[in-house]
């Protein structure tokens, strides 16, 4: 197994809510199967080469963040258009946004067809998702000023909580290995099941093995909060 | 029994305002029967064990919405507002001034929301007159509640202390909070900032009023590199640079220079150093000071009350005499022992993850073995969002350390605390889940060493001391 390189993409910008605990997550999985992991913090002053990364992460900032890295990202469109498909991505809070037409009607990367706008009030509160992707509830945090109109390719489908705007019933959005959502805070640790099937898939396409390991701290603290809010049946 | 005991006396008071409505109109009238619901609700405090500062103040701005904006205020008026900090500043503010012979009206108990305030003037208000009975009107400020205090009660002095994330799920964000101080101030209001803070410090550029600066020197204790992820300013706001920094006292506090345009730190009018906080003492401007807790945020708020005094016409001298002489008391708290080993129970907002890290760097810097105390049931006082992401904010791993023995971890988020101290490389066998809390007293004493530091929310606090005593009780029997 090669070394697996993970970037944390304006990590000094682009980290509100305990994101950091996302590539902590991703970098420990990886760890557990064996790898060996290697973090680069990247920013605005950096000149980041896309391609020799496996795993980019980018975290929520605040709106003058989202603007600052909005107009800093925009150098690599398209090389960030060349490399999608190829590797795995999790943009979660506003940093979705970047990811679609455009944001308050100003250029984004263009990837995807979604345009973002904000809102006057801010969401926020506990949210409770289900996905096509694992069994059992995904629980996660919101607290945004920013709205997607996301039409198809959905990550999760609300049980309660708030869709990508007023009129959906879905958030986030999921395509090839993109994953994006408006939830914040430490999603990959609050919810091992989804952090597995991302390390999994990522094992199954570079024909490593993988082996499910679920007897960890996380397992745990995620069956105790679903037992405590009672949520173990709030997916069938 | 209580609730209904409350709801009954909610409606006869509704009762009242509504047939007195036309009344209310007069604001003497107004300012009395906010007089008279505080001394009820000062009657009534030993039922419902609460502080009713938010009521009187509350039907009193329902019917009578404007009266604010027809009192008499005294010549100077303070505000004081921040993320962290401004209780204390504000203390040592009114200590230093009553020692001074000024009569101040201020928040003593904390409350520091929109319906606080207001009830607190009323009742320095004289009736008839409607001049507020003091020479210094000084309030705390919520930054969310200061927009609407400051469209009645104009300020001739603000003291902002600093703005860094807090609470989010109520506050949102730093700029968030920032652009709320901002927008409410106006030029006829002198700022006293600290500069330490980019994020404060942006008002140096902004503000058209006059604008005070302090801010800390290099100290012994001040890092070269960030010491923690959570940053909330490390880019120029002008021009969106990365700023460079001399050196960092915590979080994105330090002194700073952006490498393209003007922003900075740079030179300010009150200067702290020499701090010394095993005997309590720093200087200001050469001025030597006493510090009345042997913590690095005493610093911050002695030297802010050194700073508005001065800029309110005190002289060092008539400071110095509160500061050093007649010392303002900090608030101890009652000395738990548990068989020999001293407890010390710090309380620490979840929700500010720069006051929850100085308080895990406090522990640490503390001499000798230690066993630490860790959980909560509610993440905020403020709000009932169970948001964990703050574990994630604040640099646990500064709990790695061979002084710590063990940490216990309670509460209902017991397990989320357990795995966040996993990720800070924690070893498992010195992290003791406490399912029961009932076993936590006979655990602690018969698996930990050392000194004892209990870092709980406010909702276990009480619990923890019933059990501390409970014990106390066991062992003197």
């Amino acid at each position: 197994m090669k070394l697996i390189r993970i970037a944390h993409l304006y990590y000094d910008l682009m980290n509100l809510y305990g994101e950091r605990g996302n590539v902590l997550a991703l970098s420990e999985a990886l760890k557990r199967q064996g790898a060996k992991v290697m973090v680069d913090n990247v920013s605005k002053s950096s000149k980041i080469d896309f391609n020799k990364y496996d795993f980019i992460y980018i975290g929520c900032g605040t709106e003058n963040s989202l603007e600052i890295a909005r107009a800093d990202i925009l150098r690599y469109k398209t090389e960030l258009k060349k490399v999608i498909k190829k590797k795995f991505i999790i943009a979660t809070g506003n940093a979705l946004s970047l990811f679609g037409t455009s944001i308050n009607g100003r250029e984004a990367l263009d990837i995807f067809n979604f345009k973002s706008k904000t809102v006057r009030n801010r969401i926020v509160g506990e949210q409770v998702y289900k996905t096509y992707l694992v069994d059992g509830p995904i629980i996660a945090f919101q607290n945004r000023s920013i709205i997607n109109d996301i039409n198809e390719n959905h990550l999760f489908e609300v049980i309660s909580g708030n869709a990508d705007n007023q009129k959906s019933k879905y958030e986030g959005l999921h395509i090839n290995n993109f994953y994006g959502t408006s939830s914040i805070g430490p999603l990959l640790i609050r919810n091992p099941k989804l952090l597995d099937k991302i390390i999994k898939d990522f094992f199954d396409e570079k024909k490593y093995p993988y082996k499910e390991i679920t007897d960890t701290p996380e397992y745990q603290a995620y069956n105790e909060y679903l037992k405590m809010f009672k949520l173990e049946k709030s997916v069938k | 029994m209580k609730k209904i005991l409350y709801n009954i006396i909610i409606s006869i008071v509704r009762f009242l305002c509504r047939i007195s409505k036309p009344l209310l109109k007069n604001d003497t009238f107004t300012i009395i029967i906010n007089k008279v619901f505080t001394f009820g609700c000062y009657i009534l405090k030993p039922v419902f064990k609460e502080d009713a500062t938010v009521t009187p103040g509350y039907y009193a701005t329902i019917y009578n919405k404007d009266i604010l904006d027809r009192l008499h205020y005294p010549k100077i008026v303070i505000g004081v507002t921040g993320s962290s900090g401004k209780g204390s500043t504000t203390a040592l503010i009114a200590h230093v001034l009553t020692g001074n012979g000024y009569k101040v009206v201020w928040n003593k108990n904390g409350s520091n929301v929109y319906n606080a305030a207001t009830t607190l003037i009323l009742n320095n208000t004289k009736a008839f007159s409607k001049k507020i009975d003091a020479d210094v009107l000084l309030l705390e400020l919520d930054e969310s509640y200061i927009k609407s205090i400051f469209n009645k009660v104009k300020p001739t002095h603000l003291v902002i202390t600093n703005v860094t994330r807090d609470q989010p799920a109520r506050n949102g964000d730093a700029d968030i909070i920032f652009n709320k101080i901002a927008d409410s101030i106006d030029s006829n209001t002198k700022l006293i900032i600290n500069a330490d803070d980019p994020i404060v410090n942006r008002l140096k550029y902004m503000n058209k009023g006059e604008v005070i600066t302090y801010g800390i020197a290099k100290t012994n204790d001040s890092y070269k590199i960030p010491m923690s992820y959570t940053f909330d300013a490390a880019y120029c706001p002008l021009c969106h640079t990365k700023l460079k920094y001399n050196y960092y006292h915590y979080g994105h506090i330090g002194s700073y220079k952006c490498p393209k345009c003007e922003f900075k730190r740079g030179n300010v009018d009150y200067e702290a150093k020499d701090i010394n906080l095993e005997k309590n003492f720093m200087t200001i401007n050469k001025s030597i000071v006493h510090l009345n807790k042997d913590v690095f945020f005493c610093c911050y708020y002695t030297l802010a009350t050194f700073a508005i005094c001065s800029e309110i016409g005190l002289t060092t001298k008539n400071i110095q005499d509160y500061l050093n002489k007649y010392i303002m008391e900090s608030k101890r708290m009652k000395q738990y022992y548990l068989g020999k080993r001293k407890v010390e129970m710090i309380e620490s907002k979840n929700e500010n993850a720069l006051s929850y890290l100085q308080s895990l760097n406090y522990i640490k810097k503390t001499n000798g073995t230690k066993t630490v105390i860790l959980g909560f049931d509610n993440v905020s006082r403020r709000y009932s969002f169970n948001d964990i992401s703050w574990l994630y904010d604040v640099d646990f791993e500064i709990l790695n350390d061979k002084s710590i023995d063990k940490i216990f971890c309670i509460g209902r988020f017991r397990y989320d605390v357990y795995v966040r101290l996993k990720y800070a490389n924690i070893q498992s066998d010195k992290i003791i889940l406490t399912d029961d809390l009932n076993h936590l007293i006979p655990l602690v004493k018969k698996k930990s060493k050392g000194k004892i530091f209990t870092m709980v929310c406010f909702d276990m606090t009480g619990l923890l001391k019933k059990l501390l005593n409970e014990e106390e009780k066991h062992e003197t029997n």
